[in-house]
């Protein structure tokens, strides 16, 4: 009895040990946090006349978090987030972010891009740096990515994305991920067109805070299923109706409680 | 794909060459051929055996080679008839790295103990694929990508070196993983045949038997 007491905590332990390696999405992401962007959009055909029934509602939210001093606000972390409603009433949150990141320790893996629906998620995470590609660089060197999922992970070169190899791999992870009904909404919107973008504008930073960069994670976990560019005919149009309150969407995209605006200015912390 | 657990190699595959593998066991002792590679001057190298088995439909080989490295590098092969592999790459008695196809130009599935993932061979030259490769090995075995480098400089030094037999595939894959540029002069070596026997060919033909039949 004592041995099998034995066996069990260590099963337990060695469990709690896989879990802890994983690491957290939203640790990256701490701090004050600000509401820096908030529009909400209809998406139909381009030759859809106004009056018809959209395919799908997207709102589109930006967090930015106090990561560094005043002086440094433009590196300052944030959650670029397309939050969709289908008309099934279904939710999703598409996320491209840019997560705290140590200078010091680039090739720890950081935040790029997240897709979660309200049962599952599948997380795209990034590491390295782009400028490790020389004569005598080994072959795990360079910017590179890990889809992390209940499916399955694979770790690969973005610049790969079209491959055999990578697109057969993530064809099953995300099968294994999302539920038939899930990958039916989501496949919907890969025929989102991309050609027309919007941009907080700005800072540096901010201008590179883009309305299709969420849509990224969805045409890397779907790959094989994009349609070629002549076939991606939808089209964001402002919303007419009331955005809401954000709140219904706090515990699917993991919103503060408190999102204030974005200020002009952050008064500096004289205790910190 | 990347998998926390055991082994995840394709269960057909496996359950094919299981069956297959069970009924080759029950036949004849395996036959065992052995070769001596030697340098220039005559001197040993390293000493390979090479035993096979067949038995309706398929054929299992194992090669040994002792003497290139501290440990014996171990190469087996499970192929039923001209479709379904199985690959295994190892040094001694420790965990193998092995290499699972369903057919010839097919997906294949690359497990360590740790861990497993599924490439297309027309992608072997791919980072993606380079850098699951080496991972996979070094989980497998921190020595195994030294071992076939040491390999593969042994099959650059001998005449018709550039042509592989099926059983170092995973050779293949590994040096391919690891992109080394050819050796500007590799050393001479040569098989030479090693017929006189002995205490050192027995238990090196006892060696290749024994991995054969696993």
């Amino acid at each position: 009895m004592r041995v099998r007491g034995l066996v069990l905590a260590l099963c337990l332990a060695s469990a709690a040990g896989a879990r802890a390696q994983e690491p957290d999405w939203f640790d990256a992401f701490r701090d004050r946090a600000f509401l820096q962007g908030d529009a909400s959009f209809i998406a139909r055909e381009k030759t859809a006349p106004p009056e018809s029934s959209p395919l799908f509602r997207a709102r589109w939210v930006v967090v930015r978090y106090r990561g560094f001093s005043e002086k440094e606000r433009e590196f300052w972390p944030y959650r670029n987030l397309l939050l969709v409603t289908m008309p099934s009433g279904s939710r999703y949150v598409l996320e491209s972010s840019y997560g705290f990141r140590d200078e010091k320790h680039l090739d720890e893996e950081r935040p790029f891009d997240r897709l979660a629906s309200e049962r599952t998620a599948l997380e795209i995470w990034m590491s390295g740096t782009a400028g490790e590609t020389g004569a005598d660089a080994g072959p795990c060197e360079g910017s590179r990515v890990r889809v992390r999922a209940p499916g399955g992970s694979l770790d690969f070169f973005l610049t790969e994305l079209s491959s055999r190899t990578v697109r057969a791999t993530l064809a099953e992870i995300t099968a294994a991920t999302f539920d038939e009904g899930e990958r039916r909404d989501l496949v919907v919107l890969l025929r989102m067109s991309i050609e027309s973008n919007r941009s907080l504008g700005g800072d540096v930073m901010t201008s590179n805070v883009q309305l299709r960069q969420p849509l990224l994670a969805i045409f890397v976990a779907f790959r094989d299923e994009a349609p070629p560019v002549e076939k991606r005919t939808l089209a964001f149009a402002p919303d007419p109706a009331p955005p809401g309150d954000l709140a219904a969407w706090r515990g699917l995209a993991h919103l503060p409680l408190d999102l204030p605006l974005f200020p002009a200015t952050v008064p500096e912390n004289p205790i910190r | 794909m990347k998998t926390g657990g055991p082994l995840f190699l394709s269960k057909k595959i496996f359950f094919l060459l299981f069956l297959f593998s069970s009924a080759a066991r029950a036949e004849e002792p395996p036959k065992v051929t052995l070769e001596r590679i030697v340098d220039g001057r005559g001197n040993r190298v390293c000493d390979v055996a090479k035993a096979e088995l067949k038995a309706e439909g398929v054929r299992r080989t194992a090669w040994v080679v002792r003497g290139l490295l501290r440990s014996d590098l171990v190469l087996t092969l499970e192929a039923v008839g001209g479709q379904a592999s199985l690959h295994g790459i190892a040094l001694g008695g420790r965990p193998p790295l092995r290499f699972a196809s369903p057919s010839p130009g097919g997906r294949v599935t690359a497990a360590s103990p740790a861990s497993s993932f599924k490439y297309f061979d027309v992608d072997l030259s791919r980072k993606t694929v380079r850098c699951n490769l080496t991972r996979l090995a070094e989980e497998a075995d921190p020595d195994l990508l030294t071992a076939v480098s040491e390999y593969g400089l042994l099959k650059q030094g001998l005449e018709n070196g550039s042509s592989y037999a099926p059983e170092e595939s995973p050779v293949v894959a590994l040096l391919a993983a690891r992109k080394q540029p050819p050796h500007p002069s590799p050393p001479y070596r040569r098989r030479v045949p090693w017929t006189e026997g002995g205490p050192d060919a027995d238990e090196l033909a006892a060696a290749a038997r024994a991995a054969v039949s696993r």
